[in-house]
């Protein structure tokens, strides 16, 4: 029977656990940020690959409802450019009233830093990716992090070149947030989805309900979409109001996301 | 032979750090290195197990984005010699069902050590020995078929 390669255990298992304890500092952190751009290129690679797979298994699985929800897009898109028609008038409406006002659009470019996904967690469970943007770049930690509109998440550890994002999906994380309408919680990620807990019983929570950032704890800015509520889960003899929030984001599959840089 | 397997695990970690995230459950991506470390195991292929287990690992532990690096390579470390000192001789002969046993027991192990690593403690940890258990078949079953057992290849 061969002799097992200890030599080799030995020092990995030396480099790990100096590595556990010295990976708070900031060099160590840095360097893991500077690596994160080997992965870039497999990651883009890989992102093709996974929808084309995740495609091909649509293709082969669900073509009825494919077909299906074909036609209802079909139907979406006639109404959607219908619905442009008459929102590119009201733009033009909307400029004419402008330049009679004398009123000058203030332009707030610069906002948001777009930045793109590079790694997942392996073992994943704390809901955490890697950016490939960093403190180069004008990324802090705490700062908002959203995709297509709605939070995603908040920035924990940055380095140079990249930067650590913990997402609303991890049980860790607790945003404050408010109910379109009225009514105050916390939010955090479950396995069910996004909860709002801790909600009074004197608000009057609807099924659609728009659920925001709330700026409580001074912690988030205030206003940042999250989602609308999709169910209430408390009994209406509890203390508090518990909701399930839908957000529209696949916290599991994204890719380009922006950074609140102010 | 040691280059290729470098070469080997080098591009699983690649797969499992970008391509396999777009397949998680709970945010629990499919344990896809920890698996193929197993089954090396039920094969009695120790040294490729090692090899596999302590590079891989530290290589996942460098690029994913925990807070602190080096947990999953102590946890597979841990794993693998608590196997050679308890399992040894059984591994290469258990039965199936033993086998999905242990995939599944050396998962709860393993999730536990990351979890109690992370200092965030939650139930939802048996999420990663669950997806574990679901793809251990297609691993068990891939390498009784096609990789041959260490024994043999010494006799």
């Amino acid at each position: 029977m061969k002799k097992l390669p200890y030599r080799l255990v030995l020092i990995v298992f030396s480099l790990a656990v100096l590595g556990f304890i010295l990976s708070p500092l900031e060099p160590v952190t840095n360097a893991r940020g500077f690596s994160q751009k080997i992965l870039f290129y497999p990651k883009r690679g890989a992102d093709i690959g996974a929808q084309n797979v995740s495609d091909w298994f649509l293709a082969l699985f669900l073509a009825r409802q494919m077909v299906a929800e074909n036609n209802r897009l079909k139907d979406k898109i006639v109404s959607l450019q219908a619905n442009i028609q008459s929102l590119k008038e009201k733009e033009a409406e909307n400029e004419l009233l402008k330049k009679q006002l004398g009123f000058i659009q203030s332009q707030k470019e610069g906002d948001f830093l777009p930045v793109q996904v590079t790694s997942y967690s392996a073992s994943g469970g704390r809901h955490m990716v890697w950016i490939d943007q960093g403190e180069k770049a004008g990324v802090k930690k705490d700062q908002a992090v959203l995709s297509q509109g709605y939070l995603a998440g908040k920035v924990i550890v940055t380095t140079l070149d990249a930067s650590q994002v913990i997402l609303i999906s991890s049980s860790d994380l607790v945003v404050p947030a408010t109910l379109k309408g009225g009514g105050m919680g916390l939010l955090h990620g479950s396995l069910a989805g996004l909860e709002l807990e801790d909600v009074p019983t004197t608000s009057k929570i609807e099924i659609g309900q728009e659920v925001a950032t709330s700026s409580l704890g001074a912690e988030w800015p205030a206003g940042l979409p999250v989602g609308q509520v999709k169910k209430i889960l408390s009994s209406p003899s509890e203390v508090f109001q518990k909701v399930l929030v839908s957000s529209p984001l696949n916290f599991t599959d994204l890719k380009f996301i922006s950074v609140k840089i102010r | 032979m040691i280059f290729l397997n470098l070469f080997i695990i080098l591009v699983l970690v690649i797969i499992q750090l970008a391509f396999l995230p777009h397949f998680a459950v709970f945010g629990y991506g499919p344990p896809f290195f920890l698996a193929v470390v197993l089954s090396f195991l039920l094969v009695s292929r120790r040294n490729e197990a090692f090899l596999y287990g302590c590079l891989g690992f530290l290589l996942l532990d460098w690029f994913s984005p925990d807070l602190r690096f080096g947990g999953q390579t102590i946890a597979i470390i841990a794993i693998l010699l608590l196997t050679q000192l308890l399992l040894e001789k059984y591994l290469a002969v258990i039965p199936f069902i033993w086998a999905m046993l242990f995939y599944f027991c050396t998962g709860v192990i393993f999730y536990l050590l990351l979890m109690i690593f992370a200092n965030a403690y939650s139930w939802q940890f048996i999420i990663g020995p669950l997806y574990l258990l679901i793809l251990a078949p297609i691993f068990y079953l891939v390498y009784k078929r096609f990789i041959t057992l260490e024994e043999k290849i010494e006799v």
